[in-house]
């Protein structure tokens, strides 16, 4: 996978998700799925098991998922954000070479009445590098000890500039942007995932600023070989300062230093420092009476040591943090987990999971012979059973694993084995309105998927526990209040999210609330709680006489709108119906 | 009264509840900004009722409560007691100010602080909620005066559930749905807010009076605008000259109507403009409404289909016109003609309002009389078109401009130009006129018969003009 291909994807799955529900993103995902996984040698229940633990499988797949969609589309923007990438490249690397050539040639002019000052040039060349490398790596260090140094959205604003700038748009082959709107979402949307690919998007800036360095020092270097092979120079160096020719001769001992023992002759001696002091009283000479004639020997020795410098000073240095940025980019894309929200949801278009459903005892033997005809009907199509209502495949489990129909609109959240904790309404009675006045909850273990409800669906709490547990691909555990008059019940909720770790953990809000800043805050705290990819989905329902339903769409619009200001790639707002 | 004494009401409440609605439509002010994105209003915004120097009353549009639930938790900690709990908000507010934290709490608390009266809205297609209960509670512990609106964002509606917990908290609780509201809807709020102080009540009432008259104002210059478009686009002559030896080409004539019609446009909606300008809806800027008054063109077929007098109407008021001409010349004659110039005055009359197609005006050249005689002034050669001679066509004129009227009295300033007002079934006659009473409609028949004719000789006179204006004057005040 490359930088063009983490574009595409993010684009389009933020292209998908402006385009809210349905689309292309459900019914044709659902459709190239089983053709992208068999062209993979994968079977769909494979690809299902393995897509949650293995990153190389899912890159594999997303790779295919998003080169199939070039064929159909040539206006994704990946491509072209690469080429402007690399011309951006040429471009720094093209000014570096210009801008070198001319320091040295502004540095190193003479006109034969006045010799070149070798403390411009140590300044320019090798005082200047050594200090912006220095800072470089100072910054590093500052972000590696203090997480600073951000940059600041280079991938979102680079695609977003991409949309608006005509001229950009059309060098990168991109559509005219007809629905800002959307653009927008897309945008607010790989901002949200900025995150993840933060340090792809440093390193890839790191390796450009390299680039023109590097250019920099070989314009510099070029023509400093050229001015010396084609022209005669002369070196001095003069100072008001009171500094002797000895003092002078150990400070550029100290800058020969790497190269002294290997090339002796590149390290000026302490005789042709002492001669080569210029004075420009009474119309410039050396100090020791030398004619600029004479000096010319004294240059053999001063280039070399020059050209040294710059190699060792300032070429290498760059050179080798291009390739440590370089490297470091190849890691960090290597290093792309494609879990977030977006991932998960193709994921589960191209292969879908395989869930649980709880069914009453009585209708279990019934529904599971009814399953297994409608397994048997999809059988060998290839294709998973899509259609609302029909029913799911159902993979082979020991005597008192649940049945499993599939939802039309999957889970999101990884598919990992069950381990079925008590559910809540194990508790008794007692526990069980211990949860309705908001009091603590005991948090029990909840590997799967935990719920917290928030405000009045509190007094909802029985009614909602069952119609999870009916509903629910993966019902998840209440493990607590949040909302309510008391603060306290937050509070408990967080230790009990903190202890549970779940992989999931659903916020349950009512259709009607706010997206308010106390909301936000408390998804925030509970991001601190939880594992750092642990998905927090916000499941938006209406209650309304002991039966619940999605929120209304705008009102879910609002609700991602708000939450992606949060820039938590693994915060998701969706609504009951996806939730169950 | 002074600004300082007039009475101040701070509209607050959860974010997103229609606060800002409330204030743009009580306040008529289409530019307050309101959006479906909670958190549009970060900054209170007042808005001021004035006559001349005086301020009648005033408006503070708020942001919303934002975290409720921890501010009433920063308010418990520091008062033990009920005579604690105001000088503690005023601590919360002065702590608070000039920092992030609490800042929309702040900002609606202050102007509370400063006196104002508190008109708390709640959205009632949303459920309550605990953080609603510590806004309350917050309210409450500002102690002043405070009101409870009811107002609806969507279908749901939870009013009931929500009546009775506002009746613990609030002295007043009203209904008032701000995207649907009439003049009726607010002036009713604003005597309600009388009930909020007694000292007040004065200055409430003085500000209802005021607003009352304006509205009738409006409605009079509403009215002469309406009828000077109409006798502007029912007298409207377009003419194109000729050269001496040159007769109009077939294309020249869709020249002329095409011409005919443009200006028929622009007088309907220079029309329009005035009127969304005395509403205060200059905002609308000529936007449509989403409906089929501006989805038809004037000259389309299904301007004719919705707007007018139904095909039965016209049949009557032909026949009656008719009858009028044809008995007069019976008359005429001394009753020689056995009254049968009335009769086929009635049946010719009838006839033409049933079948009188959809041309609009008449096309002349020079060489006939009445063009003579419309246009005096011409010598050269032309060709015209005008004035209208429909009688359909003006009625159609008149419906539309006063729906255009109904749309835009009745429009609440909490809609976006784009939001459209109350949906119409476009098969249906939206019109209004062939709804007017009796009385109205004979009187504005009357007076549209008589302008046609003067119209038709070009001597339209001031009289006709005034009675014309009367009759959609009158015709208004009944819609």
């Amino acid at each position: 996978m490359n930088f063009a291909h983490l574009v595409d994807l993010e684009w389009q799955l933020a292209e998908d998700e402006s385009g809210l529900q349905g689309g292309r993103s459900r019914t044709e995902d659902q459709r190239l799925g089983p053709g992208l996984l068999a062209s993979l040698g994968l079977s769909a229940e494979s690809a299902r098991r393995d897509l949650d633990s293995d990153v190389t499988l899912r890159r594999r797949l997303a790779v295919a998922w998003i080169e199939r969609l070039r064929q159909e589309n040539d206006a994704l923007p990946g491509v072209g954000l690469d080429r402007a990438y690399r011309l951006v490249g040429a471009g720094l690397a093209l000014a570096g070479l210009l801008i070198g050539i001319g320091a040295a040639k502004a540095i190193l002019s003479y006109d034969g009445h006045e010799p070149v000052n070798v403390f411009h040039f140590v300044a320019v060349f090798f005082g200047l590098q050594i200090l912006l490398v220095f800072l470089m790596l100072t910054a590093m260090g500052c972000r590696r000890l203090f997480g600073t140094w951000h940059v600041p959205g280079f991938l979102p604003r680079l695609v977003r500039s991409l949309s608006r700038t005509r001229w950009l748009r059309r060098f990168a082959s991109l559509p005219a942007s007809d629905d800002g709107s959307s653009r927008d979402r897309a945008f607010e949307s790989l901002r949200t995932r900025r995150a993840l690919y933060g340090d792809v998007e440093r390193w890839h800036l790191f390796t450009l600023a390299q680039r023109f360095g590097i250019w920099f020092n070989v314009g510099a270097l070029v023509t400093c070989l050229a001015l010396v092979w084609f022209t005669d120079l002369a070196f001095s160096w003069s100072t008001t300062l009171d500094l002797s020719p000895a003092d002078v001769h150990q400070g550029f001992t100290y800058l020969s230093a790497p190269w002294r023992t290997l090339v002796p002759e590149a390290a000026p001696s302490e005789e042709v420092v002492l001669a080569s002091r210029w004075v420009r009283h009474g119309g410039g000479h050396f100090e020791t009476g030398l004619s600029l004639a004479e000096a010319l020997p004294l240059a053999r020795r001063w280039w070399r040591f020059l050209v040294s410098g710059l190699v060792v000073w300032g070429l290498i240095p760059r050179l080798l943090l291009w390739i440590l940025g370089t490297w470091r980019g190849r890691r960090a894309m290597g290093a792309v987990m494609l879990d977030h929200v977006g991932f998960q949801r193709l994921f589960d278009r191209l292969a879908p999971p395989i869930v649980a459903r709880e069914i009453p005892e009585s209708k279990r033997a019934a529904t599971l012979s009814t399953d297994r005809n409608r397994v048997s009907e999809t059988a060998g199509t290839g294709k998973a059973p899509t259609t609302p209502g029909s029913r799911p495949r159902v993979r082979p489990r020991p005597p008192e694993a649940r049945d499993l129909p599939k939802q039309d609109r999957p889970e999101t959240a990884p598919d990992r084995a069950l381990s079925r904790e008590p559910s809540a309404s194990a508790l008794s009675p007692a526990k069980r309105d211990e949860g309705l006045s908001g009091a603590p909850i005991e948090a029990r273990p909840a590997k799967v998927a935990a719920a917290i409800l928030w405000g009045r669906l509190a007094t909802l709490r029985p009614g909602l526990e069952a119609a999870l547990r009916t509903h629910a691909s993966k019902p998840s555990q209440v493990i607590g209040l949040a909302g309510q008059a008391d603060y306290e019940a937050d509070v408990d909720s967080l230790k009990a999210a903190k202890t549970a770790q779940p992989a999931r953990i659903d916020v349950l809000i009512e259709a009607g609330v706010q997206p308010t800043k106390d909301i936000l805050a408390f998804l925030q705290s509970l991001r601190r709680e939880l594992p750092e990819n642990a998905m927090i989905r916000t499941v938006l329902l209406a209650a309304s006489s002991g039966t619940f339903k999605a929120a209304e769409d705008d009102e879910l619009e609002q609700w991602r709108r708000v939450a992606s200001k949060l820039r938590d790639p693994y915060l998701d707002v969706v609504a009951y119906s996806e939730a169950t | 009264m002074s600004a300082q004494d007039a009475p101040t009401f701070v509209v607050v409440g959860n974010v997103n509840q229609g606060k800002s609605s409330i204030v743009a439509t009580l306040a008529e002010e289409a530019s307050v900004p309101i959006d479906a994105m909670p958190g549009t209003t970060i900054d209170a915004g007042t808005y001021a009722f004035r006559v001349g120097e005086e301020t009648l009353f005033r408006l503070i549009d708020t942001p919303g409560f934002q975290d409720a639930r921890r501010a009433l938790s920063w308010l418990k900690q520091r008062a033990s007691t009920a005579q604690d709990r105001r000088a503690a908000v005023v601590a919360f507010v002065r702590e608070h100010a000039g920092v992030s934290e609490f800042q929309d709490e702040v900002r609606l608390l202050e102007p509370i602080l400063n006196g104002g009266g508190i008109l708390y809205v709640v959205d009632a297609s949303s459920r309550f909620q605990p953080s609603h209960e510590a806004e309350m509670e917050v309210l409450r512990w500002a102690g002043q005066p405070a009101m409870a609106l009811l107002n609806r964002t969507r279908d749901r509606d939870f009013s009931d559930e929500w009546r009775p917990i506002l009746e613990q908290f609030f002295n007043v609780v009203r209904v008032f749905n701000a995207h649907r509201a009439t003049f009726d809807d607010r002036m009713r709020l604003l005597k309600s807010f009388r009930e909020l102080r007694d000292d007040w009540a004065g200055a409430m009432d003085r500000a209802i009076s005021v607003l009352e008259q304006e509205w009738a104002q409006r409605r009079s210059r509403a009215a002469s605008e309406i009828a000077d478009a109409l006798l502007r686009g029912l007298e409207h002559i377009e003419q194109r000259h000729l050269g001496s030896d040159e007769e109009p080409t077939a294309t020249e004539r869709d020249e002329l109507r095409r011409r005919f019609e443009e200006a028929e446009r622009k007088f309907e909606s220079e029309a329009r403009s005035k009127i969304e300008g005395l509403y205060r809806h200059a905002r609308l800027g000529g936007h449509d409404m989403a409906l089929p008054l501006h989805e038809s063109d004037l000259f389309s077929e299904a301007s004719w289909r919705l707007f007018g007098l139904s095909r039965m109407q016209l049949l009557r008021y032909g026949a009656a016109f008719g009858l009028t001409v044809g008995g007069t010349l019976d008359l005429m004659v001394g009753g020689h003609s056995f009254f049968a110039g009335a009769a086929v005055g009635a049946i010719a009359g009838g006839a033409a309002g049933l079948f009188g197609g959809t041309k609009v005006a008449r096309t002349l050249n020079d060489k006939s009389r009445l063009a003579r005689k419309l246009l005096p002034g011409e010598t050269g050669r032309f060709f015209c078109m005008g004035p209208v001679t429909n009688p359909a066509f003006a009625w159609m004129l008149i419906d539309r401009a006063l729906v255009h009227w109904l749309l835009v009295r009745d429009r609440s300033h909490a809609l976006r130009p784009d939001e459209g007002g109350p949906s119409v079934d476009s098969k249906e006659k939206v019109g209004v006129v062939s709804g007017l009473a009796h009385a109205e409609k004979e009187q504005l028949n009357s007076a549209l018969r008589k302008v046609l004719r003067e119209a038709s000789k070009r001597a339209v006179s001031e009289a006709t003009r005034s009675t014309f204006r009367d009759a959609i004057r009158r015709a208004m005040e009944r819609l």
